[in-house]
């Protein structure tokens, strides 16, 4: 059965690329425009990967990462921070606040595959 | 207006030497002669109107040697306090800078949101016709892989030949397709770039308009000095309260990956 992923992006043709992507490697992908929709969506399915923007409305990446780490079923599932931002300072708030990893957008399509199978599998 | 008024400072001062002048030779004369209340008043009137004389050059002379353009923005006010008609009018000047501020920044932010809206459309467009073209890419790897196999029964060299041609064809054509996964993400780059400059000339807009609402022209010497303070402070304000710029890529390269 196939894996689901998360795919956390306010930018349609992000997630377009996103899905795409993961799709053509054989995962099940579940779209959200921002925060707040990727935390409904998170509690209401059972989602192996998280890979999330950080500036977005309503909620950002970063809140989103603080309260799915709060959940105890998302404690260990990975999540990977996908976004323009590359300063150290965010970095470290994301590591502390319980990231996997850290990509910088833009993604190659290729390499992003090879990490989630890194971290998924 | 700038020489007029430099002739104006020389006028006191000539006529204030003149009435010290006037005012030594009725001292003079008081000493020489019998010393009345009347003659020591007009000395003391004399004297109060070189000082005052003497004053009002020195006020002309202070406002003409300020830098240029601060010279003829006090001019044209110290014209308007006089005239309280013309106070009316500076006001309502003012009104229309506010109006003319409001709709230029109006215009910076329209003509942000059509390159926001262009880049969309286009972004758009372009995920269409990729995704339609990798649709019809695996079609044809599909149909290379079955005529392969229809094909090699018979096992006719020119045939398979032809399809190992093909295949390498749309083997290029996906590898050329993800490198244009990571080129069609330029307008996420954009978008947040804009959005992030539209944050930005809103924030100025807004804390220029409430310098001017101040309206510090009634006390011309004292207010340049605040307006370019509040100016200066404005700028302060846009830099701490606007966001940090959330992209920093200069190009479509790819970014770095860490794994904590």
């Amino acid at each position: 059965m196939a894996k689901t992923i998360l795919a956390v992006d306010d930018s349609a043709s992000i997630r377009q690329m996103v899905s795409f992507t993961l799709k053509g490697a054989g995962y099940e992908v579940i779209e959200a425009v921002d925060g707040q929709d990727a935390f409904e969506k998170a509690n209401q399915h059972n989602v192996s990967l998280v890979l999330t923007d950080i500036n977005m409305p309503r909620m950002d990446g970063l809140k989103l990462l603080e309260l799915l780490r709060d959940l105890s079923h998302y404690r260990n599932v990975p999540i990977l921070m996908l976004t323009t931002e590359s300063d150290s300072t965010a970095k470290d708030k994301g590591k502390e606040a319980g990231a996997t990893g850290w990509l910088v957008k833009p993604f190659d399509p290729n390499r992003l595959i090879e990490v989630i199978k890194k971290v998924i599998d | 207006m700038i020489r007029t008024d430099v002739h104006r400072y020389y006028i006191f001062l000539i006529v204030a030497v003149i009435v010290l002048f006037f005012a030594g030779v009725q001292a003079y004369w008081l000493h020489m002669n019998t010393v009345s209340i009347i003659g020591v008043l007009s000395v003391l009137t004399s004297l109060g109107l070189t000082m005052t004389l003497i004053a009002l050059a020195t006020n002309n002379w202070n406002e003409n040697n300020l830098p240029d353009s601060q010279s003829e923005i006090l001019i044209e006010k110290s014209t308007e306090e006089n005239e309280t008609d013309d106070d009316v009018v500076h006001v309502e000047n003012l009104e229309i800078f506010n109006l003319e501020a409001d709709e230029y920044f109006l215009k910076v932010k329209e003509e942000l949101n059509q390159v926001d809206r262009l880049v969309s459309d286009a972004v758009n467009n372009l995920v269409n016709n990729f995704r339609y073209i990798s649709s019809l890419t695996k079609t044809h790897h599909d149909m290379v892989l079955l005529i392969e196999r229809m094909a090699a029964p018979e096992g006719s060299k020119p045939i398979l030949e032809l399809l190992q041609k093909q295949m390498e064809i749309a083997n290029k054509i996906e590898q050329e397709l993800d490198a244009a996964v990571t080129s069609l993400q330029f307008g996420d780059l954009v978008t947040q770039l804009i959005a992030h400059t539209t944050r930005q000339v809103d924030t100025l807009n807004m804390v220029l308009q409430r310098i001017d609402r101040q309206n510090s022209w009634k006390y011309p010497e004292k207010n340049i000095d605040q307006l370019h303070s509040g100016i200066s402070k404005a700028i302060k304000i846009v830099n701490s309260k606007g966001k940090k710029k959330p992209v920093v890529q200069q190009g479509m390269q790819t970014g770095d990956i860490e794994l904590f």
